[in-house]
């Protein structure tokens, strides 16, 4: 059950976005005039072939990239003005497939020094990042070991976990459930919807997986650059 | 400080590439710490040098003053000063030594008195610094007797005459006017060079010679010129800037203006090539230690790509990033000067003696060498913090220099690679 509606302003407005690498002998054209907008409280999928511009759109909104044309605004305010790297530390959260975690700590180092630098206003980081491991699923004894000692869906469950650890509005996910099983991606998914539903967060993944679309809110379909929504119904 | 917090965690996590910095902290550290000491050995041996040996100019004009010389010594390039005049007084009751040879005919009149030489410090004259002459009873003639009518006299005269340290002789100008009393203060062994076979008048015996302050001179009416003045300097370099003051002061009189180096130059001039080269080589050390720090923190940031982007992608501040790999290369820097303090401490003077070994001064001809004592290489705290300072400047610049390529780092190049 989604707290807002259609008529509540976006929390992030894209608008004329497009977006071109320069290779050795040409540009090419990944993103073309993109125009949407996302709202709290929903849960979004981003589909679309291999090249198609996904995970490029998952990095502009998630302010790892400038656009080459095109704005962005968070709350209104263009994502420039903010600070691409304001942006991401204070509103955003990114989920990767690859995890990305910081080998060389534990699960529930990983957790607080995400919210160490993210600066999240919490009386006890480490109590509340072993909250944050139970709740996508990890035990006490697994959030306290080096993360290259966890499975791939336990090190997902991580990665997920510093995500919700940021308290930010928005969480991108690239591919999160791409390497895991299917219960694991199930329980993954659900953490996504009860975000967006119980949280009022902005949850916005990008996916091969039809069946992971079928339970997100918003799907939005990339093809040759271009974008079309299509909600799903409830 | 989170970036302090994730420098430690990674720190005790790559123990391996934590031991190899260290490692190559430890080598250099100790190699910069050894150059440092072996500066600071050549710089006290050089000082010393200085100090014993020093550089004598001497300085003599038919118009050549006590003034001129006073003058001329007042300069911050003169560490000491010698004006010399010598003289035949008479000595009413001096039995004089005689030359063993006859004095052959037509010599000139004779002029029957002893050596007298009026300065201001004993120790200066070139007979007692090179050792030919020694005290051997009571004490020399030094600045604060000027004035003051003391006499060292040789040990040769007091024994003709029954003196010692305490008793006191009558000297008289050539014309008898003038005449005062001097207690000796001294008696020296001199020169036993008494003429080679040839007769000598009782003046220019080593073994009638008799020193006294140039001012208490006064009474013998022998004049307020000189013979010579003698100053000490520390280096040839500052004899070049005094003969221009000479010239300067002296104006149109005409003098004589002779270095005498010799000394110096042989006993200083290795040690300035030893520091010259121990600077070349300090300089290479640290050169090279941070190419190779700055090499191994690249190779590090290259494979820790991944890392600084999840950290980026969480909005981590690349200040921090640096200041991260800075502090794990500086953690790794405190323990190597430590180790590298604990080497020096105890191979310094092994070393020091080895490469720092001068000839024996003593053994070299010429008037004016002086032995020194032999270097000592010792680990100081200075030494200590310049090793600390330098360490620390070479993990800055072996981090920062990389670093760099962090501030050009884009997050989503690291991260995203499936498009």
């Amino acid at each position: 059950m989604t707290r807002t509606t259609p008529t509540d302003p976006p929390v992030l407005q894209i608008t004329g976005l497009s977006h071109s690498y320069t290779g050795q002998a040409r540009r090419t054209t990944v993103l073309r005039q993109i125009d949407y907008s996302f709202r709290r409280g929903v849960f979004y999928t981003v589909l679309g072939p291999s090249g198609s511009g996904k995970t490029t759109l998952l990095s502009l909104a998630a302010g790892l990239d400038a656009p080459t044309q095109g704005t962005i605004r968070f709350d209104g305010e263009d994502l420039r003005a903010i600070g691409l790297g304001r942006y991401r530390n204070r509103h955003v959260a990114t989920v990767f497939q690859q995890y990305n975690l910081l080998t060389y700590m534990s699960a529930a180092q990983n957790v607080t020094t995400a919210m160490e630098i993210t600066r999240v206003k919490v009386r006890d980081k480490k109590a509340r990042a072993l909250e944050l491991l139970e709740r996508v699923g990890l035990d006490r004894h697994q959030a306290t070991r080096n993360v290259m000692q966890l499975s791939g869906g336990q090190q997902q469950r991580v990665a997920i976990a510093r995500a919700l650890a940021c308290s930010v509005d928005i969480l991108f996910a690239d591919e999160p459930t791409g390497n895991l099983d299917e219960d694991t991606a199930q329980d993954i998914t659900g953490i996504f919807r009860e975000l967006a539903h119980d949280q009022d967060k902005c949850v916005v993944v990008v996916t091969h997986s039809q069946q992971l679309a079928t339970r997100s809110d918003v799907t939005l379909t990339l093809r040759k650059g271009r974008l079309t929504a299509t909600p799903q119904r409830a | 400080m989170n970036f302090v917090k994730r420098a430690g965690l990674s720190l005790v996590a790559r123990t391996g590439k934590a031991a190899l910095t260290l490692g190559i902290f430890l080598v250099v550290c100790t190699l910069l710490l050894g150059g440092f000491m072996l500066q600071g050995a050549v710089a006290r041996q050089e000082a010393g040098a200085q100090r014993r040996i020093g550089v004598d100019v001497t300085v003599r004009g038919e118009k050549l003053t006590a003034d001129d010389a006073a003058e001329l010594a007042a300069s911050p390039l003169v560490e000491r000063y010698n004006p010399v005049l010598r003289g035949t007084p008479r000595a009413p009751g001096l039995k004089l030594l005689r030359s063993d040879v006859p004095r052959p005919p037509g010599s000139g009149p004779q002029e029957d008195g002893p050596g007298l030489t009026g300065l201001r410090e004993s120790e200066m004259l070139l007979d007692f610094a090179t050792g030919h002459s020694e005290l051997v009873d009571g004490r020399p003639i030094t600045a604060r007797d000027a004035g003051r009518r003391v006499v060292l006299v040789d040990e040769r005269l007091a024994d003709e005459n029954g003196l010692g340290v305490g008793d006191r002789i009558e000297l008289a100008s050539p014309d008898g006017e003038g005449r005062a009393s001097y207690d000796v203060v001294g008696v020296f062994r001199g020169r036993r060079d008494d003429g080679g076979g040839m007769w000598r008048k009782p003046a220019d015996l080593p073994g009638n010679q008799i020193y006294a302050p140039l001012a208490a001179l006064a009474a013998l009416r022998m004049g307020n010129g000189l013979d010579e003045a003698v100053f000490k300097l520390s280096s040839p370099e500052r004899a070049r800037k005094l003969h221009a003051e000479a010239v300067r002061q002296l104006g149109d009189t005409p003098f004589r203006f002779d270095v005498n180096d010799k000394a110096f130059q042989e006993q200083v001039q290795p040690l300035r090539k030893v520091g010259a080269f121990t600077r070349v080589l300090m300089w290479l050390i640290a050169g090279a230690g941070t190419v190779v720090l700055g090499l191994v923190v690249t190779l590090t940031i290259r494979e820790r790509r991944d890392e600084l982007g999840v950290l980026l992608s969480l909005g981590e501040k690349k200040w921090k990033l640096i200041g991260q790999h800075t502090v794990e290369v500086a953690a790794v820097a405190v323990p190597a000067v430590a180790f590298a303090a604990l080497a020096g401490a105890v191979l310094g003077p092994a070393a020091g003696a080895a490469v720092l070994t001068v000839p024996d001064a003593a053994a070299q001809p010429g008037p004016t060498t002086a032995q020194l004592p032999p270097p000592r290489m010792r680990l100081e705290s200075g030494d200590l913090g310049k090793v600390a300072g330098l360490g620390l400047g070479i993990s800055l610049v072996a981090t920062v220099i990389p670093g760099v390529g962090i501030l050009r780092l884009h997050p989503r190049s690291i991260l995203t690679d499936s498009e």
